[in-house]
Protein backbone atom coordinates (compact mmCIF):
# COMPACT_ATOMS: atom_id res chain seq x y z
CA UNK A 1 0.00 0.00 0.00
CA UNK A 2 1.48 3.31 -0.83
CA UNK A 3 0.70 6.60 -0.25
CA UNK A 4 -1.45 7.12 -3.70
CA UNK A 5 -3.80 4.58 -2.62
CA UNK A 6 -4.60 5.93 0.90
CA UNK A 7 -4.92 9.19 -0.57
CA UNK A 8 -7.07 8.34 -3.40
CA UNK A 9 -10.46 8.42 -1.62
CA UNK A 10 -12.49 11.23 -3.82
CA UNK A 11 -13.13 14.60 -3.01
CA UNK A 12 -16.51 15.26 -1.93
CA UNK A 13 -17.94 17.82 -4.15
CA UNK A 14 -19.96 20.43 -2.06
CA UNK A 15 -22.14 22.79 -3.88
CA UNK A 16 -23.41 25.86 -2.01
CA UNK A 17 -26.27 27.49 -2.70
CA UNK A 18 -26.90 31.04 -0.39
CA UNK A 19 -24.31 29.68 2.24
CA UNK A 20 -25.83 26.32 2.42
CA UNK A 21 -24.72 22.82 1.31
CA UNK A 22 -26.73 20.71 -1.23
CA UNK A 23 -26.88 17.25 -1.44
CA UNK A 24 -25.06 15.93 1.56
CA UNK A 25 -26.46 19.23 4.01
CA UNK A 26 -22.94 19.52 5.44
CA UNK A 27 -20.06 21.50 4.32
CA UNK A 28 -17.28 19.69 3.68
CA UNK A 29 -15.06 21.76 5.55
CA UNK A 30 -17.06 21.16 8.54
CA UNK A 31 -18.12 17.49 7.90
CA UNK A 32 -15.22 16.22 9.71
CA UNK A 33 -13.82 13.66 7.13
CA UNK A 34 -10.43 13.81 6.42
CA UNK A 35 -11.15 13.65 2.33
CA UNK A 36 -8.63 15.67 0.03
CA UNK A 37 -8.64 16.96 -2.69
CA UNK A 38 -5.93 15.24 -4.65
CA UNK A 39 -4.69 16.45 -8.10
CA UNK A 40 -1.44 14.80 -9.87
CA UNK A 41 0.34 17.25 -12.31
CA UNK A 42 1.98 15.18 -14.87
CA UNK A 43 5.03 17.05 -16.83
CA UNK A 44 7.62 17.12 -19.94
CA UNK A 45 10.02 19.34 -21.05
CA UNK A 46 12.33 19.14 -24.11
CA UNK A 47 10.88 16.24 -25.88
CA UNK A 48 12.23 17.44 -29.05
CA UNK A 49 10.49 14.33 -31.37
CA UNK A 50 12.24 11.39 -29.68
CA UNK A 51 8.86 9.92 -30.46
CA UNK A 52 10.74 6.18 -30.70
CA UNK A 53 12.56 5.16 -27.68
CA UNK A 54 16.40 5.57 -27.73
CA UNK A 55 18.01 3.16 -29.82
CA UNK A 56 19.45 -0.14 -27.85
CA UNK A 57 23.08 0.66 -28.48
CA UNK A 58 22.21 4.67 -26.99
CA UNK A 59 25.33 4.85 -24.38
CA UNK A 60 23.06 6.86 -21.87
CA UNK A 61 19.51 6.11 -22.51
CA UNK A 62 19.11 2.30 -24.32
CA UNK A 63 15.42 1.52 -25.25
CA UNK A 64 14.37 4.24 -23.06
CA UNK A 65 11.50 6.67 -23.16
CA UNK A 66 8.97 7.00 -26.85
CA UNK A 67 5.91 8.19 -26.99
CA UNK A 68 4.27 4.90 -26.80
CA UNK A 69 5.59 4.21 -23.25
CA UNK A 70 5.15 7.56 -22.26
CA UNK A 71 1.72 7.17 -23.27
CA UNK A 72 0.90 3.80 -21.59
CA UNK A 73 2.19 5.53 -18.19
CA UNK A 74 -0.11 8.07 -18.04
CA UNK A 75 -2.95 6.15 -18.84
CA UNK A 76 -1.96 3.94 -15.76
CA UNK A 77 -1.89 7.10 -13.70
CA UNK A 78 -5.13 8.19 -15.13
CA UNK A 79 -7.06 4.89 -14.19
CA UNK A 80 -5.92 5.31 -10.29
CA UNK A 81 -6.14 9.30 -10.16
CA UNK A 82 -9.31 10.87 -10.79
CA UNK A 83 -7.59 14.63 -11.54
CA UNK A 84 -4.84 14.89 -13.59
CA UNK A 85 -3.36 17.33 -15.64
CA UNK A 86 -0.50 16.88 -18.38
CA UNK A 87 1.19 19.47 -19.40
CA UNK A 88 4.29 20.47 -21.52
CA UNK A 89 7.23 22.89 -20.81
CA UNK A 90 8.37 23.35 -24.60
CA UNK A 91 10.74 22.27 -27.22
CA UNK A 92 8.71 19.39 -28.67
CA UNK A 93 9.79 19.49 -31.90
CA UNK A 94 13.63 18.85 -33.17
CA UNK A 95 16.35 16.77 -32.90
CA UNK A 96 15.09 13.58 -34.93
CA UNK A 97 14.43 13.34 -38.66
CA UNK A 98 10.85 12.89 -37.24
CA UNK A 99 10.42 16.18 -37.27
CA UNK A 100 12.16 16.88 -40.25
CA UNK A 101 10.42 15.09 -42.46
CA UNK A 102 7.25 15.97 -41.02
CA UNK A 103 7.70 19.15 -38.97
CA UNK A 104 5.73 18.34 -35.70
CA UNK A 105 2.37 16.72 -37.21
CA UNK A 106 3.01 13.45 -35.29
CA UNK A 107 4.42 14.80 -32.30
CA UNK A 108 1.26 17.10 -31.83
CA UNK A 109 -0.97 14.33 -32.68
CA UNK A 110 0.40 11.44 -30.66
CA UNK A 111 0.45 14.61 -27.53
CA UNK A 112 -3.03 14.91 -28.74
CA UNK A 113 -4.63 11.31 -28.32
CA UNK A 114 -2.34 11.13 -24.97
CA UNK A 115 -4.65 14.28 -23.36
CA UNK A 116 -1.79 16.73 -23.00
CA UNK A 117 -3.94 19.67 -21.67
CA UNK A 118 -1.54 22.43 -22.22
CA UNK A 119 2.32 22.84 -23.49
CA UNK A 120 4.02 26.53 -23.38
CA UNK A 121 6.21 27.12 -26.55
CA UNK A 122 9.80 26.67 -26.39
CA UNK A 123 12.47 28.22 -29.01
CA UNK A 124 12.72 25.09 -31.42
CA UNK A 125 8.98 25.15 -31.97
CA UNK A 126 10.10 28.06 -34.48
CA UNK A 127 12.67 25.93 -36.11
CA UNK A 128 10.02 25.44 -38.75
CA UNK A 129 9.23 29.62 -38.94
CA UNK A 130 6.21 31.01 -38.36
CA UNK A 131 4.29 29.26 -40.84
CA UNK A 132 6.18 25.86 -40.05
CA UNK A 133 4.48 26.18 -36.81
CA UNK A 134 1.31 27.54 -37.38
CA UNK A 135 0.64 24.75 -40.49
CA UNK A 136 0.98 22.31 -37.73
CA UNK A 137 -0.96 23.81 -35.12
CA UNK A 138 -4.55 22.05 -35.92
CA UNK A 139 -2.82 18.64 -35.30
CA UNK A 140 -2.57 19.81 -31.62
CA UNK A 141 -6.02 19.32 -29.50
CA UNK A 142 -4.40 21.53 -26.62
CA UNK A 143 -3.70 24.92 -26.33
CA UNK A 144 -0.37 26.52 -26.43
CA UNK A 145 0.46 28.97 -23.91
CA UNK A 146 2.38 31.90 -23.74
CA UNK A 147 2.40 35.19 -22.04
CA UNK A 148 5.53 36.98 -22.88
CA UNK A 149 5.83 36.96 -26.67
CA UNK A 150 3.12 39.57 -28.86
CA UNK A 151 1.46 37.33 -31.52
CA UNK A 152 -0.65 39.71 -33.17
CA UNK A 153 1.63 41.02 -36.10
CA UNK A 154 2.41 37.30 -37.00
CA UNK A 155 0.13 34.82 -38.60
CA UNK A 156 -0.25 33.00 -34.93
CA UNK A 157 -2.18 36.05 -34.24
CA UNK A 158 -5.06 34.87 -31.57
CA UNK A 159 -3.95 30.63 -32.62
CA UNK A 160 -1.60 31.08 -28.68
CA UNK A 161 -3.01 31.56 -25.68
CA UNK A 162 -2.21 33.96 -23.04
CA UNK A 163 -3.36 32.42 -20.24
CA UNK A 164 -5.51 29.47 -19.33
CA UNK A 165 -8.00 28.11 -16.64
CA UNK A 166 -8.43 24.75 -16.40
CA UNK A 167 -10.87 23.22 -14.08
CA UNK A 168 -10.54 19.65 -12.15
CA UNK A 169 -13.02 18.20 -9.55
CA UNK A 170 -13.14 21.60 -7.39
CA UNK A 171 -10.12 23.09 -8.53
CA UNK A 172 -9.28 26.57 -10.70
CA UNK A 173 -5.79 26.01 -12.38
CA UNK A 174 -4.65 29.24 -14.05
CA UNK A 175 -1.53 28.78 -16.09
CA UNK A 176 0.34 30.94 -17.51
CA UNK A 177 3.35 30.58 -19.96
CA UNK A 178 6.80 32.07 -20.39
CA UNK A 179 9.05 32.22 -22.97
CA UNK A 180 12.88 33.16 -23.62
CA UNK A 181 14.70 35.80 -25.54
CA UNK A 182 14.55 34.74 -28.74
CA UNK A 183 17.40 37.22 -30.37
CA UNK A 184 20.65 35.00 -30.42
CA UNK A 185 19.23 32.06 -30.09
CA UNK A 186 16.39 31.86 -33.00
CA UNK A 187 16.80 32.92 -36.59
CA UNK A 188 14.88 36.27 -37.51
CA UNK A 189 13.27 35.19 -40.17
CA UNK A 190 12.12 32.42 -38.25
CA UNK A 191 10.60 34.30 -35.26
CA UNK A 192 9.51 37.13 -37.83
CA UNK A 193 7.83 40.01 -35.75
CA UNK A 194 7.19 37.79 -32.70
CA UNK A 195 7.88 40.33 -30.04
CA UNK A 196 9.87 39.14 -26.56
CA UNK A 197 8.83 40.89 -23.07
CA UNK A 198 10.29 40.83 -20.06
CA UNK A 199 9.33 37.49 -18.42
CA UNK A 200 9.75 39.04 -14.97
CA UNK A 201 7.22 41.94 -15.05
CA UNK A 202 4.26 39.76 -17.48
CA UNK A 203 4.54 36.55 -14.84
CA UNK A 204 3.60 39.16 -11.73
CA UNK A 205 0.95 40.48 -14.02
CA UNK A 206 -0.36 37.27 -15.13
CA UNK A 207 -0.39 35.95 -11.63
CA UNK A 208 -2.21 39.06 -10.40
CA UNK A 209 -4.83 38.08 -12.78
CA UNK A 210 -5.34 34.59 -12.32
CA UNK A 211 -5.25 35.25 -8.66
CA UNK A 212 -6.91 38.17 -8.00
CA UNK A 213 -9.53 38.91 -10.91
CA UNK A 214 -9.81 34.91 -11.29
CA UNK A 215 -9.65 34.15 -7.82
CA UNK A 216 -7.80 30.35 -9.05
CA UNK A 217 -6.42 27.48 -6.42
CA UNK A 218 -3.47 27.10 -7.89
CA UNK A 219 -1.48 29.11 -10.36
CA UNK A 220 1.27 27.73 -12.84
CA UNK A 221 3.86 28.55 -14.79
CA UNK A 222 4.83 27.00 -17.96
CA UNK A 223 8.43 28.02 -18.55
CA UNK A 224 10.76 27.60 -21.48
CA UNK A 225 12.90 30.26 -19.75
CA UNK A 226 15.61 27.68 -18.60
CA UNK A 227 16.30 26.55 -14.42
CA UNK A 228 18.96 28.49 -13.38
CA UNK A 229 21.88 30.44 -14.94
CA UNK A 230 25.45 31.74 -13.66
CA UNK A 231 24.82 35.04 -15.48
CA UNK A 232 21.59 35.88 -13.54
CA UNK A 233 19.47 35.95 -16.73
CA UNK A 234 16.18 35.32 -16.04
CA UNK A 235 15.13 31.81 -15.03
CA UNK A 236 12.50 29.97 -13.65
CA UNK A 237 15.00 30.63 -10.09
CA UNK A 238 14.52 34.54 -10.91
CA UNK A 239 10.66 34.03 -11.62
CA UNK A 240 9.79 32.16 -8.52
CA UNK A 241 11.80 34.95 -6.59
CA UNK A 242 10.25 37.65 -7.93
CA UNK A 243 6.77 36.19 -7.86
CA UNK A 244 3.68 36.14 -4.87
CA UNK A 245 1.00 33.60 -5.93
CA UNK A 246 3.19 31.48 -8.60
CA UNK A 247 2.70 27.99 -6.89
CA UNK A 248 4.48 25.73 -9.44
CA UNK A 249 7.06 26.51 -12.28
CA UNK A 250 7.18 23.29 -14.70
CA UNK A 251 10.43 24.63 -16.76
CA UNK A 252 12.52 23.55 -19.83
CA UNK A 253 15.08 24.39 -21.78
CA UNK A 254 18.45 23.42 -19.89
CA UNK A 255 17.42 20.29 -19.74
CA UNK A 256 17.80 19.93 -15.88
CA UNK A 257 16.80 17.08 -13.91
CA UNK A 258 15.31 18.22 -10.83
CA UNK A 259 14.53 14.96 -8.49
CA UNK A 260 12.47 15.80 -6.29
CA UNK A 261 11.37 19.55 -7.68
CA UNK A 262 13.25 22.17 -6.35
CA UNK A 263 11.41 24.32 -3.47
CA UNK A 264 12.53 28.07 -3.81
CA UNK A 265 10.94 31.18 -1.68
CA UNK A 266 8.84 33.68 -3.32
CA UNK A 267 8.43 37.18 -2.77
CA UNK A 268 6.01 36.43 -0.31
CA UNK A 269 8.03 33.85 1.77
CA UNK A 270 6.20 30.40 0.26
CA UNK A 271 7.70 27.98 -1.36
CA UNK A 272 7.39 27.72 -5.18
CA UNK A 273 8.39 24.22 -6.16
CA UNK A 274 10.30 23.78 -9.51
CA UNK A 275 9.88 21.07 -12.04
CA UNK A 276 12.03 19.98 -15.24
CA UNK A 277 12.86 16.02 -16.28
CA UNK A 278 15.75 16.55 -18.31
CA UNK A 279 14.97 15.86 -21.48
CA UNK A 280 13.80 13.94 -24.71
CA UNK A 281 11.17 12.76 -22.94
CA UNK A 282 12.52 9.61 -20.94
CA UNK A 283 11.41 10.66 -18.17
CA UNK A 284 7.56 12.13 -16.94
CA UNK A 285 7.75 13.78 -14.36
CA UNK A 286 4.89 13.50 -11.72
CA UNK A 287 3.35 15.89 -8.33
CA UNK A 288 0.99 14.75 -6.50
CA UNK A 289 -0.75 17.87 -4.73
CA UNK A 290 -3.46 17.15 -1.58
CA UNK A 291 -5.17 19.68 -0.70
CA UNK A 292 -5.79 20.29 2.78
CA UNK A 293 -9.19 20.32 4.28
CA UNK A 294 -8.45 23.26 6.23
CA UNK A 295 -7.02 25.09 3.27
CA UNK A 296 -9.38 28.27 4.39
CA UNK A 297 -11.64 27.63 1.43
CA UNK A 298 -15.29 27.83 1.15
CA UNK A 299 -16.81 26.79 -2.13
CA UNK A 300 -19.95 28.97 -2.94
CA UNK A 301 -21.36 28.43 -6.05
CA UNK A 302 -21.10 31.22 -8.49
CA UNK A 303 -23.45 34.07 -9.57
CA UNK A 304 -23.36 33.81 -13.25
CA UNK A 305 -22.26 29.71 -14.02
CA UNK A 306 -22.47 26.76 -12.39
CA UNK A 307 -18.68 26.83 -11.90
CA UNK A 308 -17.38 26.50 -8.46
CA UNK A 309 -16.06 29.77 -6.73
CA UNK A 310 -14.26 29.75 -3.20
CA UNK A 311 -13.80 32.38 -1.41
CA UNK A 312 -10.69 32.82 1.55
CA UNK A 313 -11.98 32.83 5.23
CA UNK B 1 4.70 -1.61 -10.41
CA UNK B 2 4.03 1.73 -11.00
CA UNK B 3 2.60 2.28 -7.03
CA UNK B 4 6.11 0.40 -6.71
CA UNK B 5 8.24 3.10 -8.44
CA UNK B 6 6.08 6.08 -6.92
CA UNK B 7 7.28 4.77 -3.80
CA UNK B 8 10.54 5.92 -4.59
CA UNK B 9 11.93 9.24 -4.87
CA UNK B 10 8.77 10.47 -3.09
CA UNK B 11 9.26 13.25 -0.63
CA UNK B 12 6.45 15.05 1.25
CA UNK B 13 7.16 18.55 1.39
CA UNK B 14 5.99 20.66 4.19
CA UNK B 15 7.43 24.07 3.43
CA UNK B 16 5.61 27.63 4.68
CA UNK B 17 2.71 27.15 2.71
CA UNK B 18 1.43 23.92 3.88
CA UNK B 19 -1.88 25.58 4.96
CA UNK B 20 -2.98 25.13 1.32
CA UNK B 21 -1.69 21.55 0.04
CA UNK B 22 1.13 19.17 0.47
CA UNK B 23 3.09 18.45 -2.22
CA UNK B 24 5.06 15.10 -3.37
CA UNK B 25 7.38 14.90 -6.81
CA UNK B 26 9.07 12.48 -8.18
CA UNK B 27 10.43 11.79 -11.67
CA UNK B 28 9.64 8.51 -13.24
CA UNK B 29 12.26 6.75 -16.24
CA UNK B 30 10.61 5.41 -18.85
CA UNK B 31 12.52 2.12 -19.06
CA UNK B 32 10.94 -1.32 -19.54
CA UNK B 33 11.19 -2.01 -15.85
CA UNK B 34 9.04 1.03 -14.59
CA UNK B 35 6.71 0.58 -17.53
CA UNK B 36 7.08 -3.22 -19.20
CA UNK B 37 3.78 -1.81 -21.45
CA UNK B 38 3.63 0.62 -24.50
CA UNK B 39 0.09 1.99 -25.55
CA UNK B 40 -1.36 0.10 -28.93
CA UNK B 41 -3.33 2.14 -29.88
CA UNK B 42 -0.22 5.26 -30.27
CA UNK B 43 2.21 2.54 -31.43
CA UNK B 44 -0.12 2.22 -34.57
CA UNK B 45 -0.18 5.82 -35.13
CA UNK B 46 3.57 5.62 -34.55
CA UNK B 47 3.81 2.87 -37.33
CA UNK B 48 2.17 4.91 -40.19
CA UNK B 49 4.88 7.65 -40.03
CA UNK B 50 7.83 5.06 -38.74
CA UNK B 51 7.72 3.05 -41.53
CA UNK B 52 7.97 6.01 -44.81
CA UNK B 53 10.73 7.51 -42.22
CA UNK B 54 12.48 4.69 -41.88
CA UNK B 55 12.78 3.24 -45.31
CA UNK B 56 14.50 6.91 -46.23
CA UNK B 57 16.91 7.49 -42.99
CA UNK B 58 18.14 3.91 -43.46
CA UNK B 59 19.91 4.85 -46.81
CA UNK B 60 23.75 4.41 -46.60
CA UNK B 61 25.16 8.23 -48.10
CA UNK B 62 28.65 7.23 -47.68
CA UNK B 63 31.62 5.60 -45.90
CA UNK B 64 33.69 7.46 -43.99
CA UNK B 65 37.77 6.84 -43.43
CA UNK B 66 37.52 7.70 -40.02
CA UNK B 67 35.12 9.07 -36.81
CA UNK B 68 34.88 12.98 -37.50
CA UNK B 69 34.79 14.71 -34.18
CA UNK B 70 34.00 18.69 -33.25
CA UNK B 71 36.72 20.04 -31.92
CA UNK B 72 38.34 23.39 -30.51
CA UNK B 73 39.95 26.02 -32.09
CA UNK B 74 39.68 23.20 -35.08
CA UNK B 75 37.81 19.48 -35.42
CA UNK B 76 37.86 17.62 -38.10
CA UNK B 77 34.04 17.55 -38.29
CA UNK B 78 34.31 21.27 -38.12
CA UNK B 79 36.90 21.05 -41.28
CA UNK B 80 34.92 18.56 -42.98
CA UNK B 81 31.67 20.84 -42.63
CA UNK B 82 32.76 23.96 -43.37
CA UNK B 83 34.71 22.39 -46.57
CA UNK B 84 32.19 21.13 -48.20
CA UNK B 85 29.32 23.72 -47.65
CA UNK B 86 32.31 26.32 -49.04
CA UNK B 87 32.50 24.36 -51.79
CA UNK B 88 28.79 24.28 -52.57
CA UNK B 89 28.04 27.05 -51.88
CA UNK B 90 30.76 28.72 -54.67
CA UNK B 91 29.60 26.47 -57.48
CA UNK B 92 26.18 27.97 -56.80
CA UNK B 93 26.39 31.23 -56.02
CA UNK B 94 26.02 33.58 -58.75
CA UNK B 95 27.60 36.86 -58.35
CA UNK B 96 25.98 40.41 -59.56
CA UNK B 97 29.14 41.61 -59.25
CA UNK B 98 31.29 38.88 -60.23
CA UNK B 99 32.92 38.82 -56.84
CA UNK B 100 32.95 34.95 -55.52
CA UNK B 101 32.85 33.93 -51.43
CA UNK B 102 36.15 34.80 -50.00
CA UNK B 103 35.33 32.17 -46.62
CA UNK B 104 32.85 30.42 -44.67
CA UNK B 105 31.52 30.62 -41.41
CA UNK B 106 29.25 28.34 -39.19
CA UNK B 107 28.70 27.34 -35.64
CA UNK B 108 30.31 24.37 -33.60
CA UNK B 109 27.11 24.52 -31.90
CA UNK B 110 25.17 23.41 -34.72
CA UNK B 111 26.79 20.41 -35.24
CA UNK B 112 25.05 18.29 -32.85
CA UNK B 113 26.84 14.79 -33.28
CA UNK B 114 30.35 13.08 -34.45
CA UNK B 115 30.54 11.36 -37.51
CA UNK B 116 31.24 7.55 -37.41
CA UNK B 117 33.91 5.57 -38.76
CA UNK B 118 32.55 3.37 -41.73
CA UNK B 119 28.44 3.61 -42.82
CA UNK B 120 27.13 7.27 -42.92
CA UNK B 121 23.24 7.06 -43.16
CA UNK B 122 21.17 9.50 -43.65
CA UNK B 123 19.36 9.33 -40.50
CA UNK B 124 22.75 9.95 -39.06
CA UNK B 125 23.51 13.15 -41.22
CA UNK B 126 20.26 14.64 -39.91
CA UNK B 127 21.19 13.87 -36.81
CA UNK B 128 24.20 16.20 -37.43
CA UNK B 129 22.55 18.87 -38.66
CA UNK B 130 18.92 18.73 -37.37
CA UNK B 131 18.14 22.33 -37.78
CA UNK B 132 16.58 23.33 -41.29
CA UNK B 133 19.32 26.22 -42.11
CA UNK B 134 20.02 27.47 -45.45
CA UNK B 135 22.95 29.01 -46.93
CA UNK B 136 23.42 32.83 -46.72
CA UNK B 137 26.03 34.36 -48.61
CA UNK B 138 26.83 38.02 -46.33
CA UNK B 139 28.98 40.42 -47.69
CA UNK B 140 30.37 42.77 -44.63
CA UNK B 141 32.40 45.49 -44.47
CA UNK B 142 36.11 45.44 -43.73
CA UNK B 143 35.17 46.65 -40.21
CA UNK B 144 32.95 43.95 -39.33
CA UNK B 145 34.84 41.33 -40.71
CA UNK B 146 37.18 42.47 -38.36
CA UNK B 147 34.69 42.19 -35.55
CA UNK B 148 34.06 38.80 -36.83
CA UNK B 149 37.81 37.61 -36.49
CA UNK B 150 37.73 38.78 -33.06
CA UNK B 151 34.39 36.90 -32.45
CA UNK B 152 36.54 34.04 -33.30
CA UNK B 153 39.38 34.61 -31.45
CA UNK B 154 37.42 35.26 -28.23
CA UNK B 155 35.50 32.38 -28.64
CA UNK B 156 35.51 29.21 -26.55
CA UNK B 157 34.43 27.09 -29.04
CA UNK B 158 36.24 26.14 -32.38
CA UNK B 159 33.82 27.38 -35.23
CA UNK B 160 33.92 25.53 -38.59
CA UNK B 161 35.72 27.98 -40.81
CA UNK B 162 37.11 27.10 -44.37
CA UNK B 163 39.23 29.62 -46.86
CA UNK B 164 40.83 31.46 -43.22
CA UNK B 165 43.95 31.03 -41.75
CA UNK B 166 43.68 32.06 -38.37
CA UNK B 167 46.30 32.89 -35.41
CA UNK B 168 45.23 33.97 -32.22
CA UNK B 169 47.10 35.27 -29.61
CA UNK B 170 45.66 36.13 -25.57
CA UNK B 171 42.33 35.41 -27.33
CA UNK B 172 42.98 38.27 -30.17
CA UNK B 173 43.04 37.81 -33.73
CA UNK B 174 47.04 37.82 -34.76
CA UNK B 175 47.30 36.99 -38.04
CA UNK B 176 44.17 36.52 -40.25
CA UNK B 177 44.79 34.85 -43.95
CA UNK B 178 42.02 35.42 -46.55
CA UNK B 179 42.57 33.06 -49.05
CA UNK B 180 46.35 33.46 -48.46
CA UNK B 181 46.10 37.38 -48.60
CA UNK B 182 46.21 39.53 -45.47
CA UNK B 183 42.84 40.32 -44.14
CA UNK B 184 42.31 44.14 -44.97
CA UNK B 185 40.05 46.38 -42.87
CA UNK B 186 39.04 48.60 -45.88
CA UNK B 187 37.64 46.21 -48.36
CA UNK B 188 34.72 44.09 -47.94
CA UNK B 189 33.98 40.45 -47.77
CA UNK B 190 31.94 37.92 -48.31
CA UNK B 191 31.05 35.01 -45.92
CA UNK B 192 29.05 31.90 -46.66
CA UNK B 193 27.49 31.10 -43.72
CA UNK B 194 23.83 29.91 -42.27
CA UNK B 195 20.81 31.89 -42.18
CA UNK B 196 20.22 31.40 -38.42
CA UNK B 197 24.01 33.07 -37.57
CA UNK B 198 23.50 35.54 -40.21
CA UNK B 199 20.35 36.44 -37.94
CA UNK B 200 22.64 36.82 -34.97
CA UNK B 201 22.32 33.59 -33.63
CA UNK B 202 25.49 32.86 -31.19
CA UNK B 203 25.40 36.57 -30.54
CA UNK B 204 27.28 36.81 -33.89
CA UNK B 205 26.34 40.35 -34.01
CA UNK B 206 28.72 41.40 -36.93
CA UNK B 207 26.29 40.01 -39.51
CA UNK B 208 23.23 41.98 -38.37
CA UNK B 209 23.24 45.02 -40.76
CA UNK B 210 25.15 43.54 -43.65
CA UNK B 211 26.42 45.31 -46.82
CA UNK B 212 24.25 42.31 -48.37
CA UNK B 213 21.94 39.74 -47.76
CA UNK B 214 21.83 36.85 -50.18
CA UNK B 215 19.95 33.51 -49.39
CA UNK B 216 21.07 30.63 -51.89
CA UNK B 217 17.92 28.99 -51.34
CA UNK B 218 19.96 25.74 -50.19
CA UNK B 219 19.49 24.15 -47.17
CA UNK B 220 23.30 23.18 -45.60
CA UNK B 221 22.27 19.84 -44.61
CA UNK B 222 21.30 19.16 -48.32
CA UNK B 223 24.28 20.26 -49.46
CA UNK B 224 26.30 17.90 -47.42
CA UNK B 225 23.87 15.31 -48.70
CA UNK B 226 24.44 16.15 -52.06
CA UNK B 227 28.76 15.60 -51.36
CA UNK B 228 28.26 13.30 -49.60
CA UNK B 229 26.32 11.60 -52.64
CA UNK B 230 28.99 12.68 -55.05
CA UNK B 231 31.79 11.34 -53.35
CA UNK B 232 29.68 7.92 -53.08
CA UNK B 233 29.64 7.73 -56.64
CA UNK B 234 33.00 8.55 -57.31
CA UNK B 235 33.86 5.09 -55.25
CA UNK B 236 35.48 7.19 -52.43
CA UNK B 237 35.34 7.83 -48.90
CA UNK B 238 35.28 10.45 -47.33
CA UNK B 239 37.99 11.96 -44.35
CA UNK B 240 39.10 15.46 -43.01
CA UNK B 241 42.12 16.18 -41.44
CA UNK B 242 43.35 19.14 -39.23
CA UNK B 243 45.73 21.86 -40.77
CA UNK B 244 45.75 24.58 -38.33
CA UNK B 245 43.62 26.44 -39.72
CA UNK B 246 43.11 28.33 -36.43
CA UNK B 247 45.49 28.13 -33.81
CA UNK B 248 46.57 29.58 -30.63
CA UNK B 249 50.14 31.51 -30.23
CA UNK B 250 52.20 32.42 -27.55
ZN1 LIG C 1 14.88 25.18 -25.54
Amino acid sequence: MTLKNIDRRTFVKTTMLGGFALGAGIPFWASGNNDVSHLCILHTNDTHSRIDPYPSNDPNFPMMGGYARRAALISQVRNQVEHVLLLDAGDIFQGTPYYNIYGGEPELRLMTKMGYDASTIGNHEFDNGLDGLERVLPYAGFPFINSNYDFSQTILNEKIETYKILYRGNLKIGIYGLGIELEGLVGRNLYGNTVYHDPIKVAQRMEMILKEEHHCDLVLCLSHLGYKYETGKVSDVVIAGKTRYTDIILGGHTHTLLDPPAQIENAAGKIVYIGQTGYAGVRLGRMDLYFNKNSGKIFVESNTTNILKYQDV
Amino acid sequence: MLSLLCFFGIFACKGPDQQRYTLEGSVILLDSINVPETDRELEKIIMEYRESLEADMSKVLVYSEHVMERGSPEGKLNNFVADLVFDIGKEIYQPDDGKSIDFCLLNYGGLRVPLPKGEITNERVFELLPFENEMVVITLTGERTGELFQYLAASERGMPVSGIKLKIKDKKPHEVLINGQEFDINKSYKVLTSDYLAGGGDHMNFFLQPVNYELLGKRIRDAIILHMQRVHAEGKKISSELDGRISVVN
